[in-house]
């Protein structure tokens, strides 16, 4: 596993992905410091909950350079199937709670229930293709 | 010009989604007279997303059988663009809430940021791919 072949875009983006979510952390904790201290409320607010969105938009797009840079075509199909899976899971998770609040459900889901799902369905469906794609050894061919 | 795969995923979701009319209606029908909670609710709220989900699986078919490589790949762009825009909608709000903010996004918002997203990326497409007429 750990001695897998790994392409230069892929190399990028891992590095890129582990920059982008430690700075997502320091941002993160950053910005609650600051609220709990300050608690600001409108424009303050709304800029504020952008700041932490920043890294997050670096990861989308370090997956958008990968999916452009990456030449093993099998790769990257493999990541946009993993990315559907995930945007349909979370397509149908989103539309069903917000059925569920058309209907009269007063809750609401925690926080970044959507997201977290996104990337557990995309490593489901990353898992699932790594063991489904196995090539076979040579005695159970013969 | 429309592939026979585009074509067919274009006929047969439109018939899927014409089916989310009547469900829709006749769910919130139900609910508005009823008052289901708990499992009821939950499975009166499952009805009418049955439509969506064979849209989604019929998407995924429409994938895996256009030979078109072109077209496949502009779709799969479209479709990570609509992601893209879903997943930041969803985050910020996310970020509101855990700052404070009580308010309430409207239902289906995400969902409506993501379509709206995927038709922005195919006209933007449409537009910056366009040959030009004297070639």
């Amino acid at each position: 596993m750990f001695c897998e072949w790994q392409s230069t875009a892929a190399k990028r983006y891992q590095r890129t992905m582990l920059v982008d979510m430690l700075s997502y952390v320091l941002i993160l904790y950053g910005v609650e410091a600051f609220v709990r201290r300050h608690h600001p409320v409108g424009t303050e607010l709304y800029a504020l909950a952008a700041l932490p969105s920043i890294p997050i938009i670096a990861v989308l797009v370090a997956v958008g350079i990968y999916l452009r840079d990456e030449k093993d075509e099998y790769q990257r199909d493999l990541m946009v199937k993993c990315m559907l899976w995930g945007t349909a899971g979370v397509l149908a998770l989103t539309t069903f709670l917000s059925f569920l609040h058309s209907f009269g459900w007063a809750g609401s889901a925690p926080p970044f229930t959507e997201f977290v799902t996104f990337w557990l369905l995309v490593a489901a469906a990353k898992g699932y293709y790594k063991l489904t794609n196995r090539p076979e050894r040579e005695d159970e061919v013969a | 010009m429309l592939s026979p795969v585009a074509r067919k995923f274009r006929k047969t979701s439109l018939s899927v989604l014409a089916s989310y009319f009547v469900l829709f209606p006749a769910a919130d029908y139900l609910a508005q007279r009823i008052h289901p909670a708990g499992t009821k609710l939950w499975l009166l709220a499952g009805v009418p997303l049955l439509p969506l989900l064979i849209v989604f699986v019929l998407m995924g078919y429409y994938l895996r059988d256009e030979k078109d490589e072109y077209k496949r790949d502009l779709m799969v762009r479209c479709l990570l663009w609509g992601t893209g825009a879903g997943v930041l909608a969803n985050l910020f709000f996310g970020y509101m809430r855990v700052f404070g903010w009580k308010g309430q996004l409207f239902p289906f918002t995400e969902f409506f940021v993501f379509m709206l997203a995927v038709l922005a990326a195919k006209f933007s497409y449409r537009a910056a791919d366009r040959v030009p007429a004297d070639e």
